[in-house]
């Protein structure tokens, strides 16, 4: 699979979080921290990089994703492991 | 065999999976649409999506099946209406038991759970397959979800369905943190409170071999018991306790005051927001109230089941597994914080690229 630009995976998170928390209706910046600023509980946050992960057919290192901490890393995340 | 795991991104679902794998069947199993599954792509099963709602999914994801594996039982969160959870339980058996008849499946091997066996007769201490739910325990909406469940597959004559009623379980995969609950809460200092009872602990990979020997062994429409341990909450949280290295809560808090206390939670959750957790889940109450010593016996004659992993281990394991996945933290002095991952490369460029966010 070729690599989708990080405007596209960008806005695949966006709305990814945006189901999980359709009730979050602000603006999602990179720096938002998942659970604190987004309000993503420990298994919502799985969820958000279950379904990403899933969508590009990524086969990850949990522990690793895991280690993903605020919009901006799960976009890096999704960069260098496609990369 | 050629299987099918319904509910094959939960616990237990997850664990029959993997078994099944290790046993070298071939295994498919459900997902729901938008469920996690970061660990169920892990399992070696090819996940099919499904939903137990839908009885032309369970059919297509059936067809070709020799057995069905149904671990996906509702759950009530709630106890705040007995008869809609009694409603919606039946229902999904029934839609499982209506795709197995479509798909020609030779067995559905259904989960239940030791709540479903009452207390013991006959002078007997410890409770088997024989005896029946007590009027008390029905009032729980936990237990008769339960009984409905397996009345309703068990109704189904011309079906061959065999029933596992496994105890408490504890191990690995636990994304929800099931029973293991009790490990992440004291992991985090979260429980000063304990209620005293009787209680079955199976580790849950026995949980899951259990259900293969069943599938495999299983005499048609029969009920077997897959316990592990018989202890009571108390031991059961000073050997969590001892592994974790953590203070023991003090307080046994009665049941006349758990249970209201429980309700409560119920209903706050509830009011705040639809899924939300009570921090005293009404069901554990219940487990506790109507809690009993089992005797394995018939699954150890009929299906072979093996003697049990010793209680220490399932605990050892359940609490390296949530200590991997960060549910609880990072011990020191152990194996596992010795080997403590470094912070993935990825994340370390991603501060160093932005250092005000790694300060946060």
């Amino acid at each position: 699979m070729t690599a989708p630009s990080a405007d596209i995976l960008r806005n695949d998170v966006d709305e990814i979080i945006r189901r999980i928390r359709p009730d979050f209706k602000g603006e999602i910046k990179d720096a938002d921290r998942l659970r604190e600023d987004i309000g993503l509980d420990s298994l919502h946050a799985m969820e958000l990089l279950s379904a990403v992960t899933e969508k590009y057919e990524l086969d990850v290192d949990i522990e690793e994703v895991q280690e993903v901490k605020t919009v901006g890393d799960v976009v890096n995340f999704l960069t260098t492991t496609m990369g | 065999m050629r299987a099918l795991v319904l509910g094959g991104t939960g616990f237990v679902g997850m664990n029959v999976a993997r078994a099944l794998v290790r046993h070298g069947h071939d295994v498919a199993a459900t997902r729901r649409a938008r469920a996690n599954t970061l660990f169920a792509r892990k399992m070696g099963a090819k996940l099919l999506v499904a939903d137990l709602d839908d009885v032309d999914s369970l059919t297509g994801a059936m067809q070709g099946r020799e057995v069905v594996f149904h671990c996906a039982g509702y759950y009530p969160r709630y106890s705040l209406d007995p008869d809609e959870q009694v409603a919606l339980a039946r229902r999904a058996t029934a839609n499982v038991v209506q795709a197995a008849r479509r798909a020609h499946v030779d067995r559905l091997v259904l989960t239940s759970s030791v709540a479903t066996v009452g207390p013991p007769h006959d002078g007997r201490t410890l409770s088997n397959e024989t005896d029946p739910m007590s009027e008390a325990a029905r009032e729980s909406v936990y237990f008769s979800v339960k009984e409905a469940i397996e009345q309703e597959a068990l109704e189904a004559r011309d079906l061959d369905v065999v029933v596992t009623c496994p105890g408490g379980i504890i191990g690995e995969l636990d994304v929800k943190a099931g029973t293991g609950f009790v490990i992440v809460a004291l992991a985090h200092g979260l429980l000063p409170v304990y209620v005293q009872g009787k209680t079955n602990i199976v580790d849950a990979d026995d949980m899951a071999d259990g259900h293969v020997l069943a599938a495999e062994a299983g005499r048609t429409g029969e009920r077997y018991v897959l316990g592990g341990h018989n202890t009571t909450i108390k031991d059961l949280l000073l050997g969590v306790c001892e592994e974790l290295g953590v203070r023991f809560p003090a307080w046994p808090m009665p049941l006349l005051l758990a249970g209201p206390l429980s309700t409560f939670d119920e209903m706050r959750c509830s009011v705040r927001a639809k899924g939300e957790r009570p921090f005293i889940p009404r069901e554990f109450v219940d487990i506790v109230r109507h809690g009993q010593w089992f005797d394995t016996n018939k699954a150890t004659r009929d299906l072979g089941l093996p003697a049990p992993v010793p209680l220490h281990v399932t605990i050892r394991k359940a609490c390296a597994w949530y200590e991997r996945f960060r549910y609880i933290p990072r011990r020191t002095g152990t194996s596992s914080a010795a080997a403590k991952p470094s912070v993935p490369r990825i994340f370390a460029a991603s501060r160093a690229a932005s250092p005000s966010q790694a300060d946060r």
